[in-house]
């Protein structure tokens, strides 16, 4: 009978026990070799049928091997030894199963009862299944027309072990935690279910993918869930709740202690090529974040999630350094305060997001180092993988570069993948006057190869302003930029055209600007400085050196800071030959000088000289060539080896001569800064 | 006979302008420097015996590259150059040194001194430890609790950048942007003879080994 099915063997068993007195006189036993049906196979089976009595009956069935969808089962022994039957029906009040399987010896009780196939009931009690003891009770309804059904418990259910049945369905290598009890209650009609309910508690759970960026320990999870059957369709409900434990995903922590997390939604799964929908979706983490809207999961494949959810944020301060600063370690994102809410639609095709719709509301954007914040900000942002998204409008009441405010102002953009394109000319006011970006694009935003170019003018910025607001002495004079072009490009930020200041009734003009690998510790800048028809009498009122009158002239050239400390330049500062204004020094200017020259000051008060307020003199010039710690002075040359910074002329004569021309760069700012300079912190 | 004595210093004046001066790494001044520093770095309890490489680090390549040698640029004048070096004193490169006295490299070993201290417990525990690249590397993530995640891994991302700042700008200081690679390899090595007992830290092939 090797082979043989289920549906051809049984038919013959219920005959000798359904026929009146058939086998009550004698024993039967069948021996049926192998049976097999959908999903499993049974090998080595017999059935034993005796009576000791009239209508009481012992039935006995055993499988050698029996390999099914729960793992193979050897030596399985159904029994009952007290079938009865009577007008109810038959009756097995103690019907024992004993096996063996992956979960060791199994010893199920339960009881049995046949009337017909509209009328009978089942209760099995002891399955061992993944550490968890497991109770079936099955029974047909009344009327009759309500079918059957069944629920299925389980307390203490292992997670580990249970995954470990699905091996091929488990993440590799991922180690699982944690305990579930479920009920499942089904029912249906003849041979299928129409309907279920599960409920289900997790203690303990957690998960470890074994390169530790994905973890979880000691969840507390409920799973509650309904499904009804129409056709071949299935639809209910789901409420998951995860309440205590905490998750890391990397780079993101949850503590759910702290942020509890809900998922209600209704869902549909349709037979065949369709999708397991989740309508009217709502999911929050705590009071941090919500969620709504709908996910449509293509039939094994969540890579191929599609949907539109609805994300709402009301407290971004409260967000941020939960969600979004883990995501910006190590950037700019990542040392921010934020505030104000926002409120976003997005829609998911193939798995990705395909279009972000965000709007602001009075949203405060700080940089924790004080390199820029923006606030009052309000408006939509529109964002697209691809295609042509609407243009974004946003609007602030005010913000700052470094220390430097500027007021309310808006701009037009358009977002697209990694892309952001300014739409209109972008017009900041600050300083008196207004600073304009008439183009900005910029291209790998938040990729590996970012990059932007953008391109400013102004004309009319206040220097008293700016000048205040940086900390330093108070300049007057306005300043006027003039870059057609500036872009940044692999880690370079290089600027094409020049920062012009008028300033002390002459221009001080930066050209070459180049700064390398600004978001590093030490980030390189390059520049040219070059200096025209400036004040000298201006410039030694504001920093008090002492007095002196004349023009100056002159040039930086190949200036670099590292870590915005200077490391070279090739300096010459001069009163220009063709120099109409008088040329007059005073004693204390003259003293500094000495000081910065020689290391050593002179008092000239103490000397016939301070009867005199000040000198007059021919030339003043001083060149600094800085390379790493050395700098090397020089001036005018003199016949006997030093050289002037200031050739004196006329009578009293004072020439202030340096001898010394190779002085460590960390002595001459150590010079200057012994220098007393009003207001100025010499760094 | 005059003609002679004028030649031959003109020959050789001539031939001694032709011999061309290569710039090699100073390997044991940059060691020097990198183990400087890393001791400031790491402090008293990283370093297993003050001044003891350990055995199983890696040790630095074999010779001093730190003098400035004359190539010879061919067979035909190796004879006459010979003769040169007989007869002119040869002429000494000053003591290689690397300067690491420059304000980014004081900042950047402040920043990587007060960060070691959020560190050292990581390196203990196993969770990070030194790659062999002259960097630091999550080993075990799993070592670390949940919440200390996040954090370590931008506390490694920091001392990296650090760390390759440090490589660039000791390399720049020294006017040669091209022994970057040098710097990083010897801070490599020191990194891990410096390193206290049972840290960990990558071998060449890659592998974790713990001292």
């Amino acid at each position: 009978m090797r082979g043989m099915s289920l549906r051809r063997v049984f038919p013959a068993f219920l005959l000798l026990v359904l026929l009146p007195g058939a086998g009550a006189r004698a024993g039967v036993e069948l021996t049926l070799g192998s049976l097999a049906g959908e999903g499993w196979q049974a090998s080595g089976v017999t059935l034993q049928l005796a009576s000791d009595a009239t209508d009481r009956y012992r039935v006995a069935g055993s499988v050698q091997e029996l390999v099914t969808a729960l793992g193979v089962w050897t030596g399985v022994v159904v029994r009952c030894d007290q079938l009865t039957r009577s007008q109810d029906g038959y009756r097995c009040p103690a019907l024992t199963l004993t096996a063996e399987n992956l979960q060791g010896p199994q010893q199920l009780t339960g009881e049995l009862r046949f009337r017909d196939a509209g009328d009978w009931s089942l209760k099995l009690d002891g399955f061992r299944l993944a550490g968890g003891r497991w109770r079936l009770a099955a029974a047909t309804q009344a009327p009759s027309d309500e079918g059957w059904a069944a629920t299925l418990s389980a307390r203490d259910v292992r997670v580990a072990h249970g995954l470990k049945q699905f091996p091929q369905r488990a993440l590799p290598n991922w180690a699982w935690q944690g305990r579930l009890d479920l009920t499942i209650k089904l029912g249906g009609h003849d041979l299928s279910a129409d309907r279920a309910t599960l409920r289900a508690r997790l203690r303990g759970g957690g998960w470890a993918s074994a390169d530790g960026l994905q973890a979880a320990e000691k969840l507390t999870a409920t799973l509650r869930g309904d499904a009804r059957r129409r056709g071949r369709n299935w639809s209910g409900t789901l409420d998951v709740r995860w309440q205590d434990g905490q998750l890391y995903s990397d780079p993101v922590y949850l503590d759910f202690g702290k942020y509890p997390v809900s998922v209600r939604s209704h869902w549909r799964w349709a037979d065949g090529p369709a999708v397991l929908a989740l309508t009217d979706l709502r999911a929050a983490l705590g009071d941090l974040l919500t969620i709504s809207g709908r996910l449509d999961v293509p039939r094994g494949q969540v890579t191929g999630l599609g949907g539109r959810l609805g994300i709402a944020a009301p407290d971004l301060a409260r967000v941020y350094p939960v969600l979004i600063q883990p995501l910006g370690y190590g950037g700019a994102l990542g040392t921010l305060q934020l505030a104000g809410g926002v409120q976003a639609q997005m829609t998911l095709e193939a798995g990705s997001p395909a279009t972000v719709s965000a709007q602001l509301a009075d949203v405060h954007v700080d940089d924790t180092q004080g390199r820029f914040g923006l606030n009052g900000l309000n408006g939509s942002l529109e964002w697209a993988a691809g295609g042509s998204p609407p243009d974004s409008r946003v609007r602030w009441r005010g913000g700052h570069v470094y220390r430097v405010d500027f007021n309310r102002s808006e701009a037009v953009l358009n977002l697209r993948d990694k892309a952001v394109v300014l739409r209109q000319p972008l017009v900041l006011p600050m300083l008196d006057g207004r600073l304009r970006i008439p183009r900005l694009s910029s291209t790998d935003i938040g990729g590996t190869t970012p990059s932007w170019r953008t391109s400013l003018f102004a004309e009319t910025l206040s220097l008293p302003l700016l000048t205040r607001a940086l900390g330093w002495p108070a300049l007057s004079g306005e300043l006027s930029v003039q870059i057609p072009d500036m872009h940044y490009v692999d880690g370079v930020l290089a600027l094409d055209g020049e920062l012009l200041a008028q300033v002390f009734d002459g221009t001080v003009q930066v050209s070459g600007l180049e700064l390398r690998d600004p978001l590093s510790p030490a980030p390189v800048l390059l520049a040219n400085v070059a200096l025209q028809g400036l004040d000298l009498q201006r410039i030694t009122g504001v920093f008090d050196f002492g007095r002196i009158t004349g023009r100056l002239a002159g040039k930086v050239a190949g200036l670099q800071l590292v870590g915005w400390q200077p490391v070279a330049f090739q300096a010459v500062l001069e009163t220009p030959p063709d120099d109409d204004l008088p040329h007059r020094i005073s004693q204390r200017a003259v003293e500094n000088l000495t000081a910065l020259g020689n290391n050593g000051a002179v008092a000239l008060s103490g000397t016939f000289l301070r009867v005199f307020e000040s000198f007059r003199y021919d030339r003043l010039l001083l060149r600094v060539n800085l390379s790493g710690q050395r700098a090397l002075l020089d001036g005018i040359p003199h016949p006997d080896g030093g050289y002037y910074l200031v050739k004196g002329a006329g009578l009293p004569r004072i020439d202030v001569i340096g001898r010394n021309r190779d002085v460590a760069w960390r002595d001459l700012v150590e010079r200057l800064r012994r220098i007393s300079l009003k207001g100025v912190k010499v760094r | 006979m005059l003609k002679k004595l004028v030649a031959y210093p003109a020959t050789g004046l001539f031939l001694a302008a032709c011999v061309t001066i290569n710039i090699y790494f100073p390997a044991a001044a940059a060691e020097e420097a990198a183990r400087t520093i890393v001791r400031d770095v790491l402090g008293k309890e990283a370093v297993p015996e003050a001044g003891k490489p350990e055995d199983q680090a890696p040790k630095p390549p074999e010779g001093d590259k730190g003098a400035q040698r004359p190539a010879q640029s061919s067979t035909a004048v190796a004879a006459v150059g010979w003769v040169l070096n007989a007869l002119v004193p040869p002429v000494h490169a000053a003591q290689a040194d690397i300067n690491i006295n420059t304000p980014v490299v004081a900042q950047l070993r402040r920043a990587m001194e007060s960060r070691q201290g959020m560190l050292s417990g990581f390196y203990r525990s196993g969770a990070i430890g030194f790659d062999n690249n002259g960097l630091i590397a999550v080993r075990d993530l799993a070592a670390v609790p949940l919440p200390q995640r996040g954090r370590l891994r931008q506390l490694v991302g920091d001392e990296n950048t650090d760390r390759n700042a440090l490589y660039r700008e000791i390399a720049r200081a020294n006017g040669h942007p091209e022994w970057e690679s040098d710097i990083r390899n010897t801070f490599a090595r020191v990194w891990v003879q410096e390193a206290g007992s049972g840290y960990w830290y990558q071998d060449a092939a890659g592998n974790w080994r713990q001292k």
